[in-house]
């Protein structure tokens, strides 16, 4: 008897179809969700201000929120003890599970150290809670756990059908003094405290969390008819930072058909078939030039014995940069000109390798002008445009491809001085 | 409620189900099928692009179960680093029991490559065409070609022979016998 393979995927496909189990994987997708929206905002932020090294910093703390929450019931206190707790210096946890009125804070992403912040929070948005008389909110600026300036309070005032937002105003200044606070990654925290139950106990719970970046000093434009010059405005602290941002911009990317090696992407995507052809590398860094430009020779060869013509953009294979498997260097070569090729199994046609130190993204028309790759540890490749036009199996006859297939090198490690 | 979640309710509660059941063909496990649809819709839905609309997202977040499925390493990765933020107790089994011919295709797909799995789930399950499955995964027609040969050809090492679709002119026009033999039809 024969299966019916269209009959048998459709059968085991429903096998397993479960509303419970769509119900429950809708909860967690929207956490997650929720929780990598709001990173994606302080990253967004990050780019929008040119405090780089700060950036870094910002999208790091983005990266912590995946643990916040705090619901902690905790003894009866005295209005002026429950007050302490979120005073300037108090270790508060942001840490745990999740926040309880996500996406309910609004303010300014970046603010002047010194200045004041206006913070916006819907109280709307606050889940059911059986409470005794009214809530309680603290409105602080947190650095690593600690609140690091005068916290704001909003006791005993429910907010009103006509008026849902309340409004708390924080000074970004240190603890008990005008003293700007340093530039760097904060995070503007809400915290309810409300009492339940007949036999009232306190709980505290962190409604919500945003991220802030306070930045210390004007920031510079970049000119971009600015050339060289332009670099200098970026210390190599700031381009590796900017490097960790790309990834995780780069993450989510926006562009769903980015393909390798766009910037951003990784060697995944790559089809883990056997291409028709491949690229051997030949790459001397000791022949960086001034500028930084590299470069070196390919050799174009086919694979499993096979014989393959075609064209190749005649202006070589670009070489790509990656750290940690991201692409993080990449110069596209404009294919101005074509060469041919027909290789049999063993031959090799010989191309020119060019690349640069650049970070991908950077320069020519993009913003920010180019930025120098700092020095570390990279992974090089060499990435060629190809269009196949015939491959032929040992012994077959050709079949005709016509259509792109890329030829790549081998990942090198490889260290940028 | 932001648009996304009206969005992504809106697909969840209709064609959740049907999204747990592609991604349990791709990876043949319920479990991990669940992951990879979650992956897939925070992926999709953390985009923040415009026009998320139920009706048309679903085919971004099938392109981004198959894209996470052949991407394996680097979602179990990612996942493994949140999963204990969101989780809950295991899944219970599913409302039907295992026919003997469930099990022996899963066995038999169980022993294709990842690429091999893709292009029969993608030929077979999706109705697709090979040059259009050659798209989706960022290869040639011809290695759709291959993977598609040798996952049959495996499949009915283990099944015996199978009942494959009709061979498509849109497949290749040029070569409509080749894909005869590739789906099997030269066999009918």
């Amino acid at each position: 008897m024969k299966i019916d393979l269209e009959q048998a995927l459709n059968d085991m496909a429903r096998s397993v179809q479960d509303d419970a189990a769509a119900d429950r994987m809708h909860g967690r997708v929207r956490q997650m969700v929720t929780i990598v929206r709001r990173r994606r905002a302080a990253r967004h932020t990050a780019v929008g201000m040119v405090g780089v090294g700060a950036a870094a910093a910002l999208a790091f703390g983005g990266l912590q929120l995946a643990d916040v929450a705090v619901d902690e019931p905790v003894p009866p206190a005295a209005p002026s003890e429950r007050i302490e707790r979120f005073a300037c210096g108090a270790e508060v946890r942001t840490t745990g599970i999740s926040v309880t009125a996500p996406d309910s804070l609004d303010h300014e992403p970046t603010v002047m150290a010194g200045g004041s912040l206006q913070v916006d929070f819907d109280v709307e948005a606050s889940d059911t809670f059986q409470t005794v008389g009214t809530p309680t909110y603290t409105v602080a600026l947190v650095q690593d756990d600690l609140v690091v300036s005068d916290p704001v309070r909003i006791e005993g005032r429910a907010p009103t059908a006509d008026a849902p937002t309340l409004s708390a105003n924080l000074s970004v200044t240190a603890c008990g003094t005008a003293a700007a606070l340093p530039r760097g990654g904060y995070q503007v925290v809400v915290f309810e405290s409300v009492e339940v139950g007949e036999q009232p106990t306190v709980h505290e719970r962190l409604r919500d969390v945003s991220l802030l970046n306070v930045y210390g000093e004007a920031v510079p434009t970049p000119d971009p008819d600015e050339d060289a010059a332009g670099d200098e405005n970026f210390s190599e602290e700031e381009t590796a930072a900017l490097i960790t941002l790309n990834e995780l911009v780069s993450y989510g990317n926006e562009d769903p058909t980015a393909t390798f090696p766009q910037c951003g992407t990784t060697t995944d995507s790559l089809d883990d078939g056997m291409p028709p052809l491949a690229l051997e590398m030949d790459l001397d860094l000791s022949e960086a030039d001034a500028e930084g430009a590299f470069t070196g020779t390919v050799m174009l060869r086919t694979t499993e014995g096979r014989r393959v013509t075609g064209t190749a953009n005649a202006s070589g294979a670009s070489l790509v940069l990656l750290r940690d498997g991201v692409v993080v260097g990449h110069e596209w070569l404009d294919p101005w000109d074509l060469v041919e090729f027909d290789l049999q199994d063993g031959e090799a046609q010989e191309l020119p390798l060019l690349g640069a130190r650049t970070l991908c993204g950077t320069g020519g028309t993009a913003q920010p002008p180019a930025l120098r790759l700092p020095p570390g540890e990279y992974e090089a490749m060499a990435w060629l445009e190809v269009t196949v036009e015939e491959v032929a199996y040992p012994g077959q006859d050709p079949e005709t491809v016509a259509g792109s297939s890329p030829a790549w090198s081998s990942p090198q490690d490889i260290e940028l001085r | 409620m932001a648009r996304w979640e009206h969005s992504l309710d809106e697909l969840v509660r209709t064609r959740g189900s049907a999204l747990v059941g592609y991604a349990y063909l791709l990876c043949g496990d319920r479990r991990e099928a669940e992951d990879l649809v979650q992956d897939a819709l925070v992926k999709t839905f953390t985009r923040g692009r415009g026009g998320l609309e139920a009706s048309n997202v679903e085919g971004y977040v099938r392109k981004a179960v198959l894209t996470t499925y052949l991407d394996g390493f680097r979602r179990r990765r990612r996942w493994a680093a949140v999963r204990h933020l969101v989780a809950v107790p295991d899944v219970q089994a599913g409302p039907e029991g295992p026919s003997a011919d469930r099990v022996d295709v899963r066995e038999a797909l169980d022993r294709l490559s990842p690429r091999e799995r893709a292009c029969v789930v993608l030929r077979f399950y999706e109705d697709m065409t090979v040059p259009a499955i050659a798209e989706e995964l960022a290869v040639s027609t011809g290695s759709v070609k291959r993977y598609l040969s040798d996952g049959v050809r495996r499949m009915e090492g283990l099944l015996g022979p199978v009942v494959a679709d009709e061979p498509r002119p849109e497949d290749d026009p040029t070569s409509v016998e080749e894909i005869d033999v590739l789906t099997g039809g030269g066999e009918r």
